[in-house]
């Protein structure tokens, strides 16, 4: 389980992005992030992934500091997708992804690296895109070729149940909504592994639909937090995100529905 | 549209999947052979013509004491003691300036990185700008120093110091700026620059033929003495590189990603310019300015084997080594008996080339 405790971001000696953060994720659950853009959510997942300084608090994976864990260790248990990554060097679909596989190997990669590499590809619905250039992809392509690339990273520990994270900015950004739900679909399969899971949505619905727990940043701080039931009420997203919405019901599934309103 | 795609996968398919060793075996194979074949030509190749075969005779007899006839001696003379500490010069500064340039280009992830940009080259130059124009009046101070043996350490020392200098600039709190570091060899580029202008300004006619002539390159002047002066630099430069090529890759991903994977970004950023300054100034320090093959010979094989960057490295090092071989030789026998700078020729070669790619390039992404 990952805790976090009384969390301060503060760059730039007087820019506070972050504070008193109180949170946590644990194996087996999909917690949600949303908020405004500015809300610091993407600082959150920095500062959780360990690559933030933080002012005061402290971030705790299953009760060590992350301060007394090395890089190489922490990326045997936790994969990030980021926003954007820009890759300027035409790789290969496949050599992104074994990009994954780095933590696993000093040099080349095995040949069940290369087994891991098409299974995640697979999963993705990428595997066809394997020879493809990385620069030439469309910016879904990329999103789902990114997620393979952290799938890949995990993919033992997600396998042997030993228990991971994943934490994902954004990852639908740019997908259809084929390949939105596809990718939700994945991770309400792969939750089940032992694994938690960090995502920062933007669309509401989604995160109504997949999530055991939602989180709402604003002005830096944990806003409201809980789960679907408890989050999604008019009063309590309207001024989330000051902009007045409606909640309906989903005529099929009973989930909420969040509509301009 | 369709073509482009083809062509991109031609070129992208060899890399680290089994479908593709076989393509790489072939790389390999033919650019090792192009090696050895023009190295033993250019052994031959000279005011005195030795062929092949009496090259391979020479060198079997110097290593492994077989037999040798009588008419060879002379040749042996030539060969040993001016030939070949040359070519052995010219293929480790060319390795060293290619894998440093591939090293810098995936550091950076820009392919228009090369070592010049950190500011090695200019250090280098102010440091010989100043033994060559205000050594006569220290000589007056230290009356036994020579100029011509204090030259090569003022030149490594200003690389060295140049580097440091940019290095600092764009460091904080353990964390190096890209951006700021580019930026920042500018400067020190302009800097150096600037104070060489001053100095030429000072210098008499004489002075300035050295400088110029320094700064256009040449290996005109190896010998064992100098080899072995720089080939503790040189070559631990070239064995220690590729061994971060797998580092090297993950960081082309962006440097938080690859902290992500687990690559300690910033430790490997400091090993990597100390490595490439160290190898870059010591080929700066005897041979002068070199251009373009830093820049050109990473391009070259990225075009040919894909941007891995554990395949490209050592591909680089031997097509480095190729390169310099051959612009030297076109050097030293274009306008026999005098010679060109080599720089002149690595120049007249790579700029064309470059631009080439470019050109080339700039269609390419328009399709896209």
């Amino acid at each position: 389980m990952i805790r976090v405790e009384e969390l301060d971001v503060i760059v730039n000696k007087n820019t506070r992005l972050l504070s008193n953060i109180d949170f946590s994720l644990d194996y087996s659950e999909i917690v949600s992030i949303v908020g405004k853009n500015g809300a610091g959510k993407s600082t959150l997942l920095r500062a959780i992934c360990g690559d933030l300084r933080t002012a005061k608090g402290v971030v705790k994976y299953d009760n060590t500091s992350i301060r007394n864990l090395d890089l190489q260790s922490l990326s045997r248990i936790r994969a990030v997708v980021s926003q954007s990554i820009q890759l300027q060097f035409s790789f290969t679909v496949a050599e992104v992804v074994a990009f994954g596989r780095s933590p696993f190997n000093n040099f080349y990669n095995k040949n069940s690296d290369i087994k891991v590499v098409h299974e995640c590809l697979r999963e993705v619905d990428a595997y066809n895109l394997r020879y493809r250039d990385y620069t030439t992809l469309s910016g879904g392509e990329k999103q789902r070729v990114q997620f393979a690339r952290a799938l890949a990273q995990v993919w033992d520990a997600i396998q042997s149940q030993e228990g991971c994270y994943l934490f994902l900015d954004e990852p639908l950004s740019n997908l259809d909504i084929s390949h939105q739900h596809d990718i939700m679909n994945i991770l309400s399969k792969i939750v089940k592994k032992n694994v938690g899971i960090f995502i920062i949505l933007h669309d509401l619905n989604l995160a109504a639909q997949y999530s055991d727990r939602i989180i709402i940043l604003k002005d830096g701080e944990v806003f409201r937090s809980g789960s679907t039931e408890e989050i999604f009420k008019d009063s309590i997203i309207s001024s989330a995100f000051d902009f007045q919405v409606k909640i309906l019901v989903h005529p099929n599934n009973d989930c909420p529905l969040v509509v301009p309103g | 549209m369709f073509m482009s795609i083809k062509a991109t996968e031609a070129i992208v398919l060899p890399g680290v999947f089994s479908n593709k060793r076989k393509y790489l075996y072939i790389i390999f194979l033919s650019l090792i052979t192009a090696l050895i074949i023009l190295t033993l030509f250019s052994i031959g190749i000279g005011a005195v013509f030795i062929p092949v075969d009496d090259v391979i005779k020479i060198i079997m007899h110097q290593f492994l004491s077989t037999a040798i006839q009588e008419e060879l001696i002379q040749s042996e003379v030539i060969l040993i003691a001016i030939r070949l500490p040359r070519v052995l010069m010219c293929l480790l500064i060319g390795a060293t300036l290619a894998v440093c340039g591939a090293v810098l280009q995936g550091l950076f992830r820009n392919p228009l990185a090369d070592p010049q940009l950190i500011g090695v080259s200019s250090g280098a130059a102010l440091g010989v700008a100043i033994s060559i124009i205000l050594g006569p009046s220290l000589n007056k101070l230290l009356p036994e120093m020579e100029i011509s043996s204090i030259l090569p350490f003022m030149a490594f020392f200003g690389g060295f110091a140049a580097t440091t200098i940019v290095y600092r600039i764009s460091s904080k709190h353990g964390k190096t700026s890209v951006s700021t570091m580019l930026l920042s060899g500018i400067a020190i580029n302009a800097l150096c620059g600037s104070i060489i202008g001053y100095l030429i300004f000072l210098a008499d006619d004489n002075q300035i033929r050295d400088l110029t002539f320094w700064t256009l390159g040449s290996l005109n002047g190896s010998s064992w003495k100098s080899l072995y002066a720089i080939f503790p630099f040189l070559i631990f430069t070239i064995v220690v590189l590729p061994f971060f090529s797998s580092k090297l890759n993950v960081i082309l991903l962006g440097e938080e990603e690859a902290k992500y994977l687990g690559v300690d970004v910033d430790k490997l950023k400091k090993y990597m310019i100390f490595l490439a300054s160290l190898g870059v100034g010591a080929c700066v320090a005897v041979s002068g300015i070199i251009g373009f093959i830093g820049l050109v010979v990473p391009h070259l094989v990225r075009l040919i084997i894909g941007p891995d960057l554990r395949i490209l490295i050592p591909a680089s090092i031997i097509l480095g080594a190729t390169l310099l071989l051959c612009s030297d030789l076109i050097a030293r026998t274009v306008v026999a008996p005098t010679e060109l700078p080599i720089g002149i020729v690595t120049s007249l070669l790579g700029a064309p080339f470059f631009i080439w790619l470019l050109i080339k390039n700039r269609s390419l992404q328009n399709y896209l």
